[in-house]
C-alpha cells in the first residue's frame, strides 16, 4: 500500500514538472514569436484613439536597425491653413530603442478630419525613404 | 508637490522684451522649483512670477510661437530633459493654442540628444493635465494672476527613465529654463534662455521610492509559475504525510 502511494505520489510530481516544463517551453516559444514579429515586420505602430471631442493618434516607433538612426514624421490635416499640421526630426534612437508620438486633436464640429501620418527613415521625406503611411477620417 | 531646496534664486537675462511670461518666481527667497512623486510618476513644476498686468504674465492667452519651457535633470549615467513648447495658429479669426511636450536623454559624461517621446496637445486651458496616449509624459499649464504665480508641471513615468537608463534614486543637476523663440529641441536653440532657475548648477533630490528595478513583466510572468510550485510542494508534502501515516 505504501509501496503503491509513493509510486503514485512520483508519477504525479513527475507529470507536474511535465506540465511546468510544456507551460515554461510554450511561453518561451510565444515571447520569442513575439519578438520576432515585432522586429522582422513591424517598425512603426499606429492607431486612432477616439476620445469624445479629442480624437488622438499615436505611433510607437522601433529601431529594429543594427545601428543607431534618424527618423522624420509628417501630420498632414485638411483643417489647418497649411496642410502640415506637424512634422519633426526623431534623433539618435538607438537599436532596439522605441519613440512614443502622440497628436491629440480637436473635433470639427462639422464635416470630416481627414488626418494623414507619414514616417520616413532618415530625415528626408522622400518616397524611398518612407516606412509608414496611414490616413484616419474622423467625423465631427 | 514640495518646494526643491537650492532652487531659490534665478536669473533673469530680460532676452526680447515682454519677459513676464518667463519670469521663474523666486522672489524674496521663494522657491521657483517644485517636485514630487507617486508609486510610478515623477513631477516637475516651474513656478512663473505673477504680475498686475494681464499681459505681462504668464497665461495660456498670453504664449507665441516658441515658447519654451524646460527642465534638465540626471539620474544615475543618463541626462534627462522634459519641454514644453507652444505653437500659436490663427486662422482669420480663429487661434488655436497648441501645447508640445517632449522627453529627450543622453548620457551624463557627454553625447548626443536622443528623441524618446513627444506629445502634441490641441487646445489649452488652465489647469488641465494632459497625459500622452501612453501614460508616459504628461504637462499641465497654470495661468499667473495678479496675486499668485503661474506654472508649468510635468509628469513622467519611472518605468519610462528606468527603460531609458535611469537607475538608482539620486535626481541630481535640476534646473529650469524659459526661453522665447525656442525651437523644441534641449537648450531652445537660443544663445540664452530668458530665465534659469537656479542661477547656476543645479540641484538634488532623493526619490523616496527607487525608479524600479525589476521590470514589471518579468514578475507578472513569474508568478504563474510561482503558484504551481506552491501547489506542487503542497501537493507532493500532502502524499508523503499520508504515507508516514500508513
Amino acid at each position: 500500500m505504501g509501496q503503491k502511494s509513493r509510486i503514485s505520489a512520483r508519477k504525479l510530481t513527475a507529470l507536474l514538472f511535465i506540465i511546468i516544463a510544456a507551460l515554461l517551453a510554450l511561453m518561451i516559444l510565444s515571447l520569442y514569436r513575439q519578438l520576432s514579429q515585432s522586429t522582422e515586420v513591424r517598425s512603426v505602430e499606429a492607431g486612432l484613439i477616439e476620445a469624445e471631442g479629442s480624437p488622438t493618434i499615436y505611433f510607437n516607433l522601433k529601431n529594429i536597425g543594427a545601428n543607431t538612426a534618424n527618423y522624420t514624421y509628417r501630420v498632414i490635416c485638411n483643417l489647418t491653413a497649411e496642410p502640415t499640421l506637424d512634422e519633426g526630426i526623431i534623433l539618435n534612437v538607438p537599436p532596439g530603442g522605441i519613440f512614443y508620438y502622440t497628436i491629440a486633436l480637436t473635433s470639427p464640429e462639422q464635416g470630416t478630419l481627414e488626418v494623414t501620418l507619414e514616417v520616413y527613415k532618415d530625415e528626408e521625406t522622400v518616397s524611398q525613404n518612407l516606412l509608414f503611411r496611414q490616413k484616419w477620417i474622423i467625423k465631427g | 508637490m514640495q518646494d526643491l531646496r537650492g532652487t531659490d534664486n534665478s536669473t533673469d537675462y530680460d532676452v526680447s522684451g515682454a519677459n513676464g511670461r518667463f519670469n521663474i518666481y523666486t522672489a524674496s527667497g521663494t522657491n521657483g522649483l517644485q517636485v514630487g512623486e507617486d508609486g510610478d510618476s515623477i513631477a516637475f513644476l516651474i513656478k512663473l512670477a505673477n504680475s498686475s498686468e494681464p499681459g505681462n504674465r504668464f497665461a495660456i492667452q498670453n504664449l507665441a510661437t516658441g515658447d519654451q519651457y524646460e527642465v534638465d535633470f540626471t539620474i544615475g549615467n543618463y541626462t534627462f530633459v522634459i519641454l514644453f513648447r507652444a505653437i500659436i495658429i490663427r486662422l482669420f479669426i480663429i487661434t488655436i493654442r497648441i501645447g508640445t511636450c517632449s522627453l529627450y536623454y543622453k548620457l551624463a559624461s557627454g553625447g548626443s540628444w536622443s528623441s524618446a517621446e513627444y506629445y502634441l496637445r490641441m487646445g489649452l486651458t488652465s489647469g488641465t493635465t494632459y497625459t500622452s496616449a501612453n501614460g508616459n509624459i504628461g504637462f499641465a499649464l497654470t495661468n499667473a494672476t495678479s496675486t499668485s504665480p503661474g506654472s508649468v508641471k510635468f509628469i513622467i513615468k519611472k518605468q519610462r527613465l528606468y527603460n531609458l537608463g535611469a537607475r538608482g534614486n539620486l535626481v541630481s543637476d535640476i534646473y529650469a529654463l524659459a526661453a522665447a523663440n525656442g525651437n523644441g529641441w534641449p537648450g531652445g536653440g537660443v544663445s540664452q534662455p530668458n530665465d534659469r532657475c537656479p542661477s547656476t548648477g543645479g540641484a538634488s533630490w532623493t526619490l523616496q521610492g527607487d525608479i524600479p528595478d525589476l521590470p514589471m513583466g518579468i514578475l507578472i510572468l513569474t508568478l504563474p509559475l510561482i503558484a504551481i510550485y506552491i501547489y506542487i510542494s503542497k501537493h507532493t508534502r500532502m502524499i508523503h504525510g499520508s504515507k508516514i501515516t500508513h
